[in-house]
């Protein structure tokens, strides 16, 4: 049912552009059609499988993305023409490349060694007879391994064993049935007289000549030392980054994986969000394989552009204003902005709202102090952290900053669980460790702090991607400086935690207040 | 297994042979969950997942030779935890019955021969069987609380015919006295038989379904013998 989606007002773009013309793309482009939302398709190749009416760019690419969400301007260059389009929000679930993994099994392609997509495609060796020959495959020892790559490598081996009549082996570690139906192929193929033979803590021993594949193993259930002399092997083939992927990544401004995929390893962007806000990621585009994990994103994006193109997607509380009279225009902000919030009007950056995360990294690290973080201003804080100090009546006053992505709910639970702050310390919650500059950090020191903590999420943890190492980095300076003044280096430390760890908050806390207290108050 | 230490060419193998075993070995996953739960696993290297595994490879030979399928006591705690409902109990019967009768462990072997011939696994004579029987009620009935206590060998009509393992007449009658004591105490209108009275089956033990069925037919013989409706089998 095709129902109108409310956008928010303001002139906003109300269009979906989709980068990639495959079968995951074309799910979320009638998904969003169905909403009655414009869809742009974007296709290097041809419109092949679209269907008709749609409006799409053909062999076509993206060279640049200005904006932010509701606003997007896209150069695009087609048959050597460039100009711009404009877009609400923007999906991107280009394909990526299958390539053979041999060289993982230490293996060299050959006409007994193949890879799995041509043993699939009944691409057999000549050698190879029904009712006699061997055949194995070589399934996730090199590499964790894909329940979509698993379906391919069941349903060969089902058809091999039942229509070839071949004695057929899968060599595999964890064999990934919980996806729909895969343990129903797992039946089939035992019952066709497939062989499943698993490896936890062992591999099997390879060796390959011209003539032959010796595969040697001891059977870790039984314990028993098998050989095979298979006269055809099928390795596995991943999904590996498109050379296309590189291009997008440079024109969007994408944090990628460590593969190359256009989503960076970091939870916070699960399922299909990128490190920038309205421009998402699926299916391969993410490094992901198989029509059911591409039709379950495509489901996740069509919710996630809903929501963004309604304005209803979470936005940050505070955002970050550069003060144009102060800017020197170093374009430090540019550089360490995560979500590409910054944009260069005529060689002025200028903050996009509707992009900012509100996580006060650019505040802090702007060797100008232009920008403007409310209500986190190093002013304002320390101000408060003057005021806290005259409240307390301890010998010994110190002052945490606590990231409010897990410091601050690990300290919620750690109350729930009966926990009592120390009396002398206060407790700052921020967005972000680093947001914290080291103005903050002196302001504290200023006003008679003994000791400075500063919890943020695990490096590999953080929202905004290096938060924790800018907070890090940042101690590290102070620290230094303490060195070079015959000041206790630790009297700041940072820390890092994951916000179900209530206990860990707990331990930092002790640890840190018994090493100041060991320092003692500080001289007035 | 004899010798692990043998390589073996896998694709040799006849891994179809068991296929018509209705134990659904084929779908083991080899998750290991049934050696875990085993209370026999470790003993001679035996736990479940093994025999499951070779029966599931087609080694024949192996599973017949290895004493593996005799270590487990057929306690069904492995199929419980089986997440792929691999009948583990009814599939080491089965390989049980591939060994010559001869070869099965001595006591079973000899007990089961001689419960053919005689009714049970001892060979004990009927009018032994009742002097046993007789002997032990009277030490019951020397017992206050129980003063004029019979027992009802081939009581015709009664409400509940007992078997008795052959151990509970031979070394262990002080364990009859539990079981009477109970039926005496709850008014029960119970008996025993004199002839084809053993409980215990090595029929059942040894995976010798035709024997299996012989010794329990001539149970349920006596229960059309003496009309008797109920059947308590404590074994």
């Amino acid at each position: 049912m095709a129902t109108d989606l409310e956008l928010k007002d303001g002139g906003v773009a109300d269009n979906v552009v989709i980068i990639g013309g495959n079968a995951c793309a074309r799910q979320i482009g009638e998904k969003m059609e169905a909403r009655n939302v414009p869809v742009v398709y974007i296709i290097r190749e041809t419109a092949a499988g679209i269907q008709p009416g749609a409006n799409v760019l053909e062999k076509a690419g993206v060279t640049d993305c200005r904006g932010g969400v509701g606003d997007f301007t896209l150069s695009v260059r087609q048959n050597g023409k460039r100009f711009t389009q404009r877009a609400g929000a923007v999906v991107i679930a280009e394909n990526g490349d299958l390539r053979p993994d041999h060289e993982a099994y230490g293996l060299d392609l050959s006409p007994r060694v193949r890879p799995l997509s041509e043993i699939a495609n009944g691409d057999l060796p000549d050698t190879v007879r029904p009712g006699e020959s061997v055949a194995v495959f070589l399934h996730g020892l090199a590499r964790e391994s894909n329940p979509a790559t698993t379906r391919t490598v069941m349903n060969s081996a089902l058809t091999l064993a039942r229509d070839k009549d071949l004695k057929t082996y899968v060599l595999t570690r964890n064999l990934k049935v919980a996806g729909n139906g895969l343990e129903k192929l797992y039946r089939s193929a035992r019952e066709a007289g497939v062989v499943f033979v698993k490896f936890t803590w062992t591999a099997p021993e390879i060796r390959c000549s011209h003539q032959e594949i010796q595969v040697s193993f001891t059977d870790e259930a039984t314990g028993v030392l098998f050989t095979l002399t298979p006269d055809v092997a099928a390795v596995d083939e991943i999904l590996a980054p498109s050379p296309a992927f590189k291009q997008i990544q440079a024109a969007f401004k994408l944090r990628t994986d460590s593969a190359g995929f256009l989503q960076a390893d970091n939870v916070h962007r699960f399922p299909v969000e990128t490190n920038r806000k309205g421009i998402f990621a699926a299916g391969p585009a993410r490094g992901l394989l198989g029509e059911h994990a591409w039709t379950a994103d495509a489901g996740a994006a069509a919710e996630a552009l809903t929501t963004v193109l309604q304005g209803k997607a979470p936005d940050s509380a505070h955002k970050a204003e550069i003060n144009r009279n102060q800017c020197v225009r170093c374009l430090t902000c540019y550089r360490v902005c995560t979500y590409r919030a910054v944009r260069i009007d005529i060689a002025r950056p200028r903050v996009i709202p509707e992009a900012c995360a509100g996580c006060g990294v650019c505040a802090a690290e702007c060797p100008r102090e232009a920008i403007r973080f409310n209500p986190y201003e190093p002013s304002a804080v320390s101000a408060g952290i003057v005021d806290a100090r005259l409240e307390r009546s301890e010998e010994l006053f110190t002052v945490a900053f606590l990231c409010g992505r897990s410091a601050v709910p690990a300290r919620e639970q750690a109350f729930r669980n009966g926990w009592n702050a120390p009396p002398g310390l206060f407790m700052i919650d921020v967005p972000c460790a680093g947001s914290i500059s080291v103005n903050h950090l002196l302001g504290a020191f200023q006003a008679g702090a003994g000791g400075v903590l500063v919890i943020g999420c695990h490096p590999d943890n953080c929202h905004s991607e290096n938060g924790t190492l800018h907070a890090k980095s940042r101690i590290k300076e102070l620290q230094n400086i303490f060195d070079k003044i015959d000041h206790p280096r630790d009297r700041v430390v940072s820390a890092s935690l994951a916000a179900n760890m209530d206990a860990g908050f707990v331990r930092i806390v002790e640890e840190f207040e018994n090493r100041i207290a060991g320092f003692g108050a500080p001289d007035k | 297994m004899n010798d692990m230490n043998t390589t073996i060419d896998l694709s040799a193998l006849d891994h179809d042979r068991f296929k018509s075993w209705p134990n659904d070995q084929d779908y083991c996953v080899t998750c290991g969950l049934c050696s875990s739960d085993c209370p026999a696993s470790g003993i001679d290297d035996f736990d479940p997942r093994k025999l499951v595994r070779m029966v599931g490879l087609g080694m024949k030979d192996e599973i017949i030779e290895t004493r593996w399928s005799w270590v487990c006591t057929l306690c069904g705690k492995c199929q419980n935890v089986c997440p792929m409902g691999v009948q583990i109990p009814s599939m080491v019967r089965q390989i049980r019955s591939m060994r010559d009768r001869d070869a099965t462990p001595g006591i079973l072997h000899k007990g089961l021969e001689t419960a053919i011939q005689s009714g049970n696994n001892l060979g004990l004579p009927r009018e032994d069987f009742i002097f046993i029987l007789e002997d032990v009620a009277e030490e019951i009935a020397e017992e206050p609380g129980f003063e004029g206590f019979k027992v009802p060998i081939d009581k015709q009509g009664a409400g509940l015919l007992t078997t008795i393992h052959n151990k509970l007449v031979n070394t262990h009658t002080e364990d009859l006295k539990h079981w009477w004591k109970i039926f005496h105490a709850a008014g029960e209108d119970w008996t025993v038989s004199s002839i084809n009275w053993e409980g215990t089956n090595w029929g059942y033990f040894t995976g010798d379904d035709e024997r299996m069925k012989i010794m329990t037919e001539r149970i349920v013989e006596q229960m059309d013998r003496l009309e008797v409706k109920n059947l308590l089998w404590p074994e």
